[in-house]
């Protein structure tokens, strides 16, 4: 599949078009949204929105009607297998916010804004941060980050190590890279974390906070046991203090 | 903070007792199955560049090696060393590409003590697709294996296993990454000054890009003085004088939010290419401290900064 891309300038050029809209204008293009018709298609996505619209709505009813973490999880990890690594798409592209920005304002808008309906502050009537400007916020990229730092080998396995998590998590993950993600110690640390459940809800965060502090003198494949000796350590340093 | 450590660490006198040589990395990339080498300027900050013009480092990736070796490497054991004894000392390189933010490590592919000294030689290969904007290289000393009876004089030294304890040498890669450029505008009219900078209603610095659209340095080539038309610098002095108070101007406006000013300096909670983000790498960079307790301190070193800066890239 060829991705293609939206600038920062033409992604809030569209989101400017529906902030400016009448009362009545805005009502009936989210009616649309809550209908799941996008108005515009890209017909070399249909596939792919297709797939991801599916999921979506299954996980909406596996939730009865709520927009959480598992609804998150499922998309994350449908997104993951639409969008693998290889040729077609590299690091580079998962983290070039123009390609994300093309999926969120032209091809699911729909979903992102049923998924944060709510402006931020600063906002008028849509999130732009979950829909384009915000490098580690929009929405659907996040969810791709998250199973990516999180794959277990199989959609199942995955699953089953982060069903018990929160959105939270996703945001904890996400935006505490320190000097940067270093995947396979990730993987490790969600493992972990999930083997070692349950947990209190600011568990997650002060692991991956402690891991920050200790990876500016500390390198976890380097010590004795390697990442997951260290991993195992870390957590349990968390846990032990409570 | 970040440089506070509580146990010795490798410094220049000791490296050099020790005999350490770091020779130059060699960068080279596969086409077609055939291996072509890059060529390289600069010394702390390496710009490459290729002679066929083929590599680009996100389409062919590229491949490094490079040799340290250490002529007398017991110096670095003992009370008046590093490590205790009966530890052992691994060499690795760490790297880290910011604008992808990931880091990692790379160990030697071979380690080789003889009775002449030690040597280590790296060969790594980053796959296209993995790297881009930028890459830092550091050389570390990390404690590999603890001792396991610390002798007296040596309860300073650190033991725990996988900690830094030294910093051989650090390059760090351009290329072309979007943080090396800062966001300049040619604008010729009568009727506008010489230059002017422009900044957009920042609602987060921490988060809104360091792009043309939040920051714009406009050169007027209207006037004869105009230090700098497209790559050409016709005045050096002046754009010295220019993007030293550019930068000033930059700091000044983040500092609105002395919190802000802190986070860029201590690089917390920055998001990835944003203002702040920028601005520390920009603070890291300066082969000089810059001072921040005073804006006639600060103004004075970035000129200082600035105009080393300028003149290490005029000899690239």
């Amino acid at each position: 599949m060829r991705y293609k891309r939206m600038s920062l300038n033409d992604a809030k050029a569209v989101i400017t078009q529906y902030d400016n809209m009448n009362d009545i204008e805005f009502t009936n293009l989210t009616d649309h949204w809550k209908a799941y018709d996008t108005i515009e298609n890209d017909p070399s996505y249909s596939e792919f929105r297709n797939l991801l619209l599916e999921t979506f709505q299954n996980a909406l009813a596996e939730t009865d009607g709520k927009m959480n973490y598992l609804l998150d999880l499922r998309v994350g990890l449908c997104l993951y297998q639409l969008m693998p690594l290889g040729k077609d798409f590299s690091i580079i592209s998962a983290n070039d916010d123009d390609i994300w920005r093309y999926i969120s304002v032209r091809i699911m808008p729909d979903i992102t804004y049923l998924r944060y309906p709510d402006p931020a502050k600063g906002d008028i009537r849509i999130n732009s941060k979950r829909f384009y400007r915000g490098t580690r916020r929009i929405w659907l990229k996040t969810l791709w980050w998250y199973v990516h730092l999180s794959w277990q080998g199989s959609e199942k396995k995955t699953f089953d190590i982060l069903k018990n998590n929160a959105t939270d998590n996703i945001n904890k993950l996400i935006e505490t890279p320190g000097k940067g993600y270093r995947l396979s110690l990730y993987r490790n640390m969600v493992r972990e974390y999930a083997e070692t459940a349950p947990h209190k809800a600011k568990d997650f965060a002060a692991i991956t906070k402690l891991n920050n502090v200790k990876c500016m003198s500390v390198e976890p494949e380097l010590i004795a046991g390697g990442e997951k000796q260290y991993v195992s350590q870390l957590v349990a340093e968390v846990t032990q203090k409570e | 903070m970040n440089n506070l450590y509580f146990y010795p660490k490798l410094t220049d006198a000791l490296k050099d007792k020790c005999g350490f040589t770091v020779g130059k990395y060699v960068f080279t990339y596969s086409f077609q199955d055939k291996s072509f080498g890059l060529k390289q300027k600069g010394t702390s900050t390496i710009k490459l560049s290729d002679p066929l013009e083929i590599w680009k480092v996100e389409t062919e990736g590229i491949s490094i090696s490079k040799t340290v070796s250490i002529a007398y490497p017991h110096l670095l054991f003992g009370p008046d060393g590093i490590a205790c004894t009966d530890a052992a000392i691994g060499i690795c390189i760490m790297w880290t590409n910011k604008t992808l933010t990931q880091t990692g490590c790379i160990l030697p592919e071979s380690d080789i003590e003889t009775d002449t000294g030690r040597v280590c030689s790296f060969n790594y290969t980053f796959d296209p697709g993995l790297v881009q904007g930028d890459l830092e290289l550091s050389v570390i000393l990390y404690l590999k294996k603890k001792a396991d009876s610390v002798q007296s004089g040596e309860e300073k030294l650190n033991n725990e296993e996988g900690v830094t304890i030294g910093e051989v040498e650090t390059v760090v890669l351009d290329f072309n990454s979007v943080y090396m450029e800062f966001p300049i505008e040619e604008y010729n009219s009568p009727n506008e000054p010489l230059w002017w900078l422009y900044f957009s209603q920042w609602e987060d610095p921490k988060v809104d890009l360091f792009d043309r659209e939040n920051i714009c340095l406009y050169l007027n080539p209207h006037y004869a003085a105009c230090p700098m038309v497209g790559e050409e610098i016709k005045n050096f002095d002046l754009l010295v004088d220019i993007m030293a108070t550019t930068y000033m101007m930059i700091f000044q406006k983040i500092n609105e939010d002395p919190e802000d000013l802190k986070a860029t300096q201590q690089n917390l909670g920055l998001e990835n290419n944003s203002i702040c983000s920028i601005m520390h790498q920009f603070i890291e960079s300066c082969p000089e401290p810059l001072h921040f307790e005073s804006q006639e301190a600060l103004l004075k070193s970035l000129h200082i900064n600035i105009r080393k800066m300028l003149e290490e890239g005029d000899d690239q």
